[in-house]
């Protein structure tokens, strides 16, 4: 298998100048404001990673974070954090099913939050048997990292409806 | 109040709360006014909470309930955007120092945040915009629970009688067939009674009180019970399913002839399924309901009601035996119905994930056979249907353990009531005879029997009641409005159009006419190019009113689009599509279909006209062969062709080539090329091309690129000018020269 980024790239560093995030090559030349992106941000969110100018062109595909320095390192995290709204289930306190839809109240590591599931096929990606992915009507992504983790009550309910 | 905040927190309105309010106050200045604030469903750290965007006349601020984040002052230099993030989005404020993350987001205050962004940056222009439109909600405003769509009713506050009510109101116009079902139930109800009380006469009247002469008449009323059940039943089935299926056919036209006018944007928002099923399903499920389970709960709730009646005048303490086990079943049934219900959900989803496992395979068989994946298609198919296997198992087992555990639980109440009856009668209780214990066994089965099915009933009334809501949903959203009061009347179109400022966006927040002016001379032809997405088919749609601007302002021969009749109007549109659609009908009433009073003279003229009249009559059936699915197959150039020969016959002062000539290879093209020139002789044409040499016959050329016009002009004034459409005609020459090289190096 070839690794990605192989292609070389002119060694740089990342800035932040208030909330922005820029590139900085270190042989010189301007600052260029960036967007950094999971490459597969449902499937392996801590992998590979895009770093995308203004104009949407991507400037470089790197293997994982610590292909940076540590500096850029923490920008990017930092950044890649704001910009990934998921949130991640620890407790389901409650799934219904009705009206063929599904309506779940869980505890997340952002809170709690009710949301509803519209198809339980093209909305639910089941990463690995364990490791479950929940879109809601609205767009919103809910994570299960694993369901075995879960407590004993959270996983019947989750039962009730997967 | 916290911790409530917390729970649930999604649903915010546009009012700013007290304490947000009280923290805010001190800070602002005397001339300086709060002029509107929205809430985030996302704290300032981004977990789940709140926050507020306030904006004043002068700053903007950030805050929630305990502190403020951020101010900043409104200048001309200060810019506000929308930037999406993964499952939200945030707005960005660029100021001169740089940028600033001013509030984060969900999904859910999208559209509003987008709404309040375009008035903050007028505000920083020093303009007085108008307030932020509403946005639909994306929660229920009464129970807060989150919506299926914005703005659409929410399932769990279905109010049934509502519902109910609406339904009876479509069941007006057939009162008498109406009555006689009602009386004709009442009858059956009624019959139902009789037999055990019979019994219980036969047996005290007849065998015990030895009065022989009384068999013939209780036998004959057994027999009369018999023929009445046997009529009301028939006939009250009968009407039933008459009076079912004639509502739902009223409801199913009645939608599909709303549908059919409602704005373009109710459909640019769905998917076309989803329509179909709300046509199809949420009606037929009604159906369903109307014909089978609500005779159920009439015939049922009246003989339960008669029954109980009945036992407590036999005998008062027996009746009450017989009614201690009642609460136990309704709760054994809840339970069972339960458990069962998320069984059926998951048994639909597996069935659903199987068959488009099905439709891939089948459809996708010629890629799966190039790329040698039958063996996991075949393991992936089996293991889908592997899980439905045990979960139609799981619902067969749940069933059989229901069914005879309250067969189990009848069969208790029938042996505690002949133990205390015939003890009562062995004892020479005077008050109780024999029949009245076979009365009782009797009606204690016809008592108990439908008990099983009334929770899952209540649940098929939900469902069904909340299709209708669904179906009622639609019938009640916006149409089209075809003929304003003060709509002008333009019987003959001069075709001369014009844009001034105009601005347009499909989603809220997402401009995708960004301020285009350009005026159309009547009998021109314009070319409009550009990058895909970059607008030019918006611009059509706004020509042809499928959308109403955002602001700005269209005109046809001087009067505003708005103002003038839509159908007169559209009826002198003519439209050839990219991709065009053809009805499931011949190809002589294809091309009629915008006049099917045309001769077949002129239809032929038509077709020769659109270069089409040739490969009509190669076909088998000539003008009568059939399109679509169960008839001939056309090619893409061929359906282009009978799309002009459409447009030629329907004879618009205005026409609309979108795409034209994009599926077809060059040789078509150049008889399309053909067909095109003549149509557009005398008339106003706007043509969007890919392929620049479509566009040669254009008096002018309208470049656009994002939602803007760049460059207007003639072909060779903007040639001159070697700006956009320059490189795109050296981008093409190339592509062309590439072409021409590999068919040379191929031959």
């Amino acid at each position: 298998m070839a690794k990605v980024a192989e292609e070389t790239v002119k060694p740089f560093k990342l800035l932040r100048k208030l909330d922005k995030v820029f590139i900085q090559f270190l042989e010189g030349g301007e600052e260029k404001p960036v967007r950094i992106l999971w490459a597969r941000p449902i499937s392996a969110q801590g992998r590979e990673l895009s770093i995308v100018d203004e104009k949407k062109k991507e400037i470089t595909l790197l293997k994982d974070l610590s292909a940076l320095d540590p500096s850029s390192r923490l920008i990017a995290e930092e950044e890649l954090q704001k910009r990934y709204l998921t949130a991640r289930i620890r407790r389901v306190l409650e799934a219904t099913a009705q009206f063929g839809t599904r309506s779940w109240k869980v505890v997340t590591d952002r809170g709690r939050r009710q949301f509803v599931v519209k198809n339980v096929n093209k909305d639910v990606t089941w990463i690995t048997e364990d490791h479950i992915l929940i879109r809601d009507t609205l767009g919103y992504r809910y994570e299960i990292e694993s369901l075995a983790a879960l407590d004993t009550d959270s996983q019947a309910e989750v039962d009730k409806v997967l | 109040m916290a911790q409530k905040r917390n729970q649930v927190s999604t649903q915010l309105d546009g009012k700013l709360p007290a304490e947000v309010l009280k923290l805010l106050s001190p800070h602002i200045e005397k001339d300086e006014k709060i002029l509107y604030s929205q809430g985030s469903d996302l704290s300032p750290d981004r977990r789940f909470g709140e926050s507020y965007l306030v904006v004043t006349s002068a700053r903007l601020a950030v805050a929630d309930r305990e502190k403020i984040y951020l101010w900043l002052k409104l200048t001309p230099e200060v810019k506000v955007k929308v930037d999406e993030l993964f499952g939200g989005a945030r707005l960005v404020a660029e100021t001169p120092e740089g940028e600033r993350h001013l509030v984060y987001y969900t999904k859910a205050y999208v559209p509003e945040f987008a709404g309040l962004s375009h008035v903050i940056n007028e505000l920083a222009k020093g303009k007085q915009p108008p307030a932020p439109e509403a946005a639909e909600p994306a929660y229920c405003r009464r129970c807060g629970a989150p919506l299926l769509e914005r703005g659409a009713n929410c399932a769990a506050c279905v109010q049934r009688l509502r519902v109910f009510r609406r339904l009876l109101g479509l069941l007006k116009p057939y009162k008498s067939k109406v009555a006689w079902m009602v009386v004709s139930t009442l009858l059956m109800v009624a019959a139902q009674m009789g037999p055990p009380y019979l019994t219980k006469m036969i047996v005290d009247e007849v065998i015990k009180g030895q009065r022989y002469e009384r068999l013939g008449l209780w036998i004959g009323a057994m027999l009369g019970c018999g023929v009445v059940l046997l009529i009301t039943g028939v006939v009250s089935g009968a009407l039933m399913s008459w009076l079912g299926a004639r509502l739902v056919t009223d409801l199913r036209n009645r939608i599909h002839a709303v549908i059919q006018r409602l704005q373009m944007s109710y459909f640019q928002r769905r998917e076309s399924g989803e329509i179909v099923s709300r046509v199809m399903h949420d009606t037929g499920e009604l159906q369903h309901f109307l014909i089978d389970g609500l005779p159920y709960f009439m015939v049922n709730g009246l003989s339960f009601v008669a029954i109980a009646c009945i036992l407590l005048r036999l005998d008062f303490s027996l009746a009450l035996l017989v009614f201690v086990p009642v609460p136990f079943l309704i709760c054994g049934s809840n339970l069972f119905w339960r458990k069962l219900m998320p069984l059926f959900h998951k048994h639909g989803n597996q069935m659903g994930a199987l068959h488009s496992i099905l439709n891939e395979s089948i459809y996708g068989i010629k890629i799966v056979k190039a790329f040698a994946q039958e063996g996991k298609r075949v393991e992936k198919f089996d293991l889908t249907s592997g899980k439905l296997c045990r979960t139609t198992f799981n619902i067969e087992r749940t069933f059989i353990g229901f069914a005879e555990g309250m067969s189990w639980a009848m069969s208790l109440g029938v042996t505690a009531v002949w133990y205390f009856a015939a003890s009562r009668i062995a004892h020479g209780d005077p008050g109780l005879t024999l029949g009245d214990l076979l009365a009782f066994v009797g009606y204690i089965y016809l008592f108990f029997g439908p008990l099983r099915w009334f929770t899952a009933v209540m649940n098929w009334m939900t469902h069904a009641f909340a299709g209708a809501e669904r179906v009622f949903a639609v019938l009640d959203s916006q149409p089209e409005i075809y003929d304003a009061p003060d709509a002008v009347s333009l019987p003959k179109i001069r075709g001369a159009i014009s844009f001034k400022d105009v601005r347009f966006s499909y989603e809220r927040g997402k401009e995708v006419i960004k301020g285009v002016s350009f005026d159309v001379n009547s009998g021109e032809m314009i070319g409009l190019v550009g990058k895909s997405g970059a607008g030019k088919s918006t611009v059509i749609n706004l020509i042809c009113r499928f959308y109403d601007v955002d602001s700005g302002l269209i005109t046809l021969d001087g009067q505003p689009l708005k103002k003038i009749k839509l159908e007169q109007m559209r009826r002198q549109l003519g439209i050839v599509p990219q991709d065009p659609f053809l009805f499931n009908a011949s190809i002589l009433e294809n091309i009629r279909y915008g006049r099917p009073e045309a001769s077949f003279d002129d239809v032929v003229r038509a077709a020769r006209a659109a270069n089409a009249h040739d490969f009509i009559l190669d076909k088998e059936e000539g003008y009568d062969a059939l399109i679509g699915e169960k008839g001939t197959t056309l090619s893409g150039g061929e359906k282009q062709r009978l799309a002009i020969a459409r447009a030629i016959l329907h004879d618009p002062p205005v026409l609309i080539l979108d795409e034209a000539t994009s599926s077809v290879d060059t040789e078509t093209e150049k008889g399309i090329q053909e067909a095109i020139a003549y149509l557009i002789r005398g008339r106003t044409t706007i043509a969007i091309a890919h392929r620049l040499s479509t566009l040669r016959n254009a008096h002018r050329l309208i470049v656009i690129d994002d939602g803007q016009i760049v460059e207007m002009g003639t072909h060779d004034e903007l040639l001159a000018r070697d700006g956009h459409y320059a490189k795109l005609v050296k981008m093409q020459a190339e592509l062309n020269k590439m072409r021409s090289e590999a068919m040379v190096w191929k031959a």
